[in-house]
């Protein structure tokens, strides 16, 4: 619990009431949503620019594949959580990436964000 | 000129003559030469000549000899003489010291008048004492050209001088006598060359008409022989080892024809013969120089004969012919050439034979053949005359020789066609050249079945026809086969164009040897396809995998079933399911590889696109389920009691439900902005129809924005009936929508507006449909505009009208 504290996330998802779920259950756990995108395009400026820790990314914004956000994030060296609705064949290629399968629990996105985190 | 050897004058006999008066020797003569006129026969003749003189000369005895080709003076007749004496003095020379000798060596008369006393004679005296004369007269007949024809000696008793008056009497009757013995051997020669012609004549006719050799051989032995008068005749064949074989002949011992032999060296007289181009005479065996007298002909008594070459039709030796005699006899230039022409009679006979011999075994040989073979045949002259069939012939039209002779086959042919086969087969009787027809022949049974025929002329050395062989051959189990074999390739090649593929048959080199029109019309368009190689047709890569598959499929008997690929001229990748397979040939090993392939690439493309949309839908599930957890989360987040979440967590998932069944009506493809306005007002418009108005064109959003919208209009529905304008009877609503430009994009702008109600208040916090506009317009790209008039709640939304990805319905 105590190392997700604080925790400075970037989410991106373009499903609002999932985002705005997502962002509630990160509040439970006391992470730090320090910005969050529905678009590929403000998703990569944020990616870029935005100052995180742990990036939640949904692999696909209506129709469109989150890789060159993911990438972005890879190059910065940042961890990753992708969601998933595809399953864990759908994910983009990053190897220290941890994938979530939509849809979740509290307990299940707790355990995949230690598990990226821990990958700092 | 008698010349009178009077050395002994003593006791001298008167002759008769003069004492009987000179008229009665004249009358004697002249009977004498009237007798011997009539007479034809020469042994006869001479006997009177000799009788005659002895009677003229009152002799005792006397003999008549001929001069004989050697010079020599033979005893022709005799009167008074013993055997012993006819034995010793058969043969006089012109060297005896005779009178008969001596005549011949003078040419004149001889007269001894005794031998007793005359000293010239005592030589001879013994012999005289022994046959019982004194005295001897030889006079010489001489003939028309003066040359000596024989001797006329006469003996007496006792001592005995002629008269010349008995002696001119004597020369007078010589020359009839003369004058006989010449007419006699013309006439002889006469006989005996019209007897040799005679022979000659039958001999050529026999041996014209005798097929038998050996009967024509006996036939000419036997007739030489005869025409000869002579004891044996003989031919002999040339046999292999310098050898010659008594074939034929007469006055043999028995058992030696056929088996005795001689030897063709020069030592014996056939030998001799066959070395001399011309005929070989033997007066005399015993007195013979040349070659020595052969056992054969010494064993059989042979004194004298002759012999020539029997020749073959090249002109060389085939054989012997002689003439033989126990005896001497001269044979006359007639004789000589009679033997020859004998002897050409035979070559002829043989050559003849032979020709015979060598044409009859050949077609002997032929017709044997012609009896070994399964078809019918037969032989026709040069004019198209059947001769001959072969028994199968007469199996199968169940027909007899005789019905068949010369052109009776027409029988047994096909009316309708028989026209055509006689002019075909005469036109090729008048040109020469072979005949080749199919035509029906009925069978024994009745029943016509086609028959190949094919007549070849069998020519002579000049190219003429001598004969025709025909054979004719029963077709009708190859037809029926040939057209069991068509149909069969028509139904394959039928159905091979029905199949819905390609198919082809290629050899095992990967030559195209059969192709269906697909499959030309897929691999062919560079041109004929028959001979190519899948190397001639496709890039390298695809030859290589086409290939490779045939191979494979060359070592399982049952073939292979692969998926080949093959990109099209337009790039387009296609998919074959392809079944190869091996094709084997009557040895049992394959000798071509077959192929079938059907384009799958409808179903591989289907497949891939059913895998994505079942991905999907996994998906698609899988999100709502994830929106159905967000709702129900957040709603219970903002709710107090069971009651209240229940009522709004229904509602939520019932908009969401809406915006699904739109889409599900379009396929997903978008949903009318009308459609989901009426859905999300719908729960409110039984008590407050009347109050609420929404126009606006038909635009369609996409499925994503949709389901967004939906919830969206929800919340402010909701909204308005529990806050605002729709929360008092006479509260009213106005949701109208138009297109409107936005940076350059089409956009829908929708605008909400609530009036106559208890007055909109901007909420203190921000409550779970607040949140839910701001993270729609996040997603939607859209702005939204929110006003808290008095009169009431106010929203506009732009939302850009985008296209959805390809991939997703969210």
């Amino acid at each position: 619990m105590k190392l997700l504290r604080g925790l400075r996330v970037l989410v991106v998802e373009d499903e609002p009431l999932i985002a705005m779920e997502l962002q509630d259950m990160l509040q439970d756990l006391q992470c730090e949503v320090v910005a969050a995108a529905g678009q590929l395009e403000s998703a990569m400026t944020l990616a870029e620019t935005c100052d995180f820790q742990l990036a939640i990314l949904d692999v696909n914004l209506a129709g469109q594949r989150i890789d060159p956000v993911a990438d972005i994030i890879a190059k910065r060296g940042r961890p990753i959580l992708f969601l998933t609705g595809y399953g864990k064949d759908g994910v983009p290629s990053i190897v220290s990436a941890r994938v979530l399968e939509k849809p979740y629990q509290l307990g299940a996105l707790r355990r995949a964000l230690h598990d990226a985190s821990g990958a700092i | 000129m008698a010349r009178l050897d009077r050395t002994a004058q003593t006791g001298l006999k008167v002759p008769k003559g003069e004492v009987e008066g000179p008229d009665s020797d004249l009358t004697l003569l002249i009977a004498a030469s009237s007798r011997l006129w009539r007479l034809q026969d020469l042994r006869e003749g001479l006997s009177e000549i000799l009788d005659a003189a002895i009677e003229f000369l009152g002799a005792d005895k006397g003999n008549i000899r001929l001069l004989d080709e050697r010079g020599i003076l033979t005893i022709a007749a005799q009167r008074g003489f013993g055997k012993e004496f006819t034995r010793s003095f058969s043969e006089v020379s012109a060297d005896d010291p005779s009178a008969c000798g001596r005549a011949l060596q003078s040419g004149q008369r001889i007269v001894v008048d005794d031998i007793e006393t005359h000293p010239g004679y005592a030589s001879l005296l013994q012999t005289a004492r022994a046959t019982g004369y004194r005295a001897v007269q030889s006079t010489p007949l001489f003939g028309r050209s003066g040359a000596i024809l024989g001797m006329l000696s006469t003996h007496f008793a006792g001592p005995h001088v002629p008269s010349d008056r008995e002696l001119s009497r004597l020369d007078l009757y010589a020359q009839q006598a003369a004058n006989f013995i010449e007419r006699c051997r013309i006439e002889d020669a006469l006989r005996s060359a019209a007897s040799q012609q005679r022979a000659i004549a039958s001999l050529g006719e026999f041996a014209l008409r005798e097929r038998d050799l050996q009967t024509v051989f006996d036939y000419a032995t036997r007739s030489i022989a005869e025409t000869l008068n002579v004891e044996l005749c003989k031919i002999l064949q040339c046999i292999p080892g310098e050898r010659l074989v008594l074939l034929a002949g007469v006055g043999w011992k028995e058992g030696l024809l056929g088996t005795a032999t001689v030897s063709a060296g020069l030592e014996s007289q056939a030998g001799y013969t066959l070395a001399s181009s011309a005929p070989v005479i033997v007066p005399d065996l015993s007195k013979e120089s040349r070659f020595s007298g052969p056992p054969l002909l010494v064993e059989h008594g042979v004194v004298s004969g002759m012999s020539c070459i029997i020749r073959d039709i090249e002109g060389k030796p085939w054989g012997v012919l002689g003439a033989h005699a126990k005896r001497r006899l001269t044979f006359t230039i007639d004789s000589i050439n009679f033997l020859m022409s004998a002897a050409n009679i035979l070559a002829d006979a043989i050559y003849r034979h032979r020709t015979e011999f060598v044409l009859q075994q050949n077609e002997k040989q032929l017709r044997d053949l012609a009896e070994t073979i399964p078809q019918l045949a037969w032989y026709a002259n040069s004019d198209g005359y059947i001769t001959w069939y072969n028994k199968r012939w007469y199996e199968y039209t169940g027909t007899s020789a005789e019905q068949m002779r010369g052109w009776g086959w027409q029988s047994v042919h096909d009316p309708a066609v028989l026209p055509e086969v006689l002019s075909r087969w005469k036109s090729s009787i008048a040109t020469g050249q072979p005949f080749s027809m199919v035509f029906p022949l009925r069978g024994a049974d009745g029943v016509f079945r086609p028959f190949l025929t094919k007549v070849m002329p069998l020519t002579d050395d000049k190219g003429h026809v001598v004969q025709w062989f025909g054979t004719n051959t029963d077709i009708s189990e190859q037809q029926e086969m040939q057209e069991a074999l068509r149909a069969s390739q028509q139904r394959f090649s039928e159905f091979m164009q029905c199949l819905p593929g390609l198919a082809w048959i290629k050899d095992l080199e990967g030559r195209y040897v059969y192709a269906n029109e697909a499959a030309q019309n897929v691999f062919g368009k560079t041109g004929n396809l028959y001979g190519q190689t899948d190397h001639h047709i496709f890039e390298p890569e695809t030859a290589d995998q086409f290939r490779k598959n045939d191979l494979l499929a060359l070592g399982q008997p049952a073939g292979i079933q692969v998926i080949e690929q093959l990109t099209h001229a337009d790039g387009s990748v296609h998919y074959s399911l392809v079944s190869k397979f091996p094709m084997t040939g009557v040895d049992g090993r394959p000798n071509m590889i077959g192929g079938v392939a059907f384009d799958v690439t409808d179903w591989k493309l289907a497949e891939k696109r059913q895998r994505l949309m079942l991905n999907e839908l996994n998906h698609r599930v899988k999100n709502t389920l994830a929106i159905v957890q967000a709702i129900a989360s957040q709603t219970w987040r903002a709710t107090q009691d069971a009651t209240e979440f229940q009522s709004a967590f229904s509602a939520r998932v019932m908009a969401l439900a809406r915006a699904h069944s739109l889409l599900t009506k379009t396929q997903w493809q978008g949903a009318s902005i009308h459609d989901l306005i009426v859905g999300a007002l719908a729960p409110f418009t039984d008590n407050a129809g009347s109050r609420i108005s929404f126009e606006g064109p038909n635009i369609d959003i996409n499925p994503n924005s949709a389901v967004t919208l939906s919830l969206l209009l929800h919340e402010l529905a909701t909204n308005a009936s529990k806050h605002g304008s729709l929360s008092v009877p006479n509260g009213k609503l106005s949701v109208l929508w138009h297109r409107a430009a936005n940076n350059g994009e089409t956009s829908v702008k929708i605008a909400w507006r609530e009036s106559d109600g208890p007055g909109a208040i901007a909420p203190v916090k921000k409550g779970f449909g607040s949140r839910l506009v701001m993270a729609s317009m996040e997603q939607l790209k859209g702005a939204i505009e929110v006003e808290f008039p008095p009169e009431g709640f106010r929203c506009t939304l732009l939302i850009p009208l985008t296209p959805n990805g390809p991939t997703s319905f969210y």
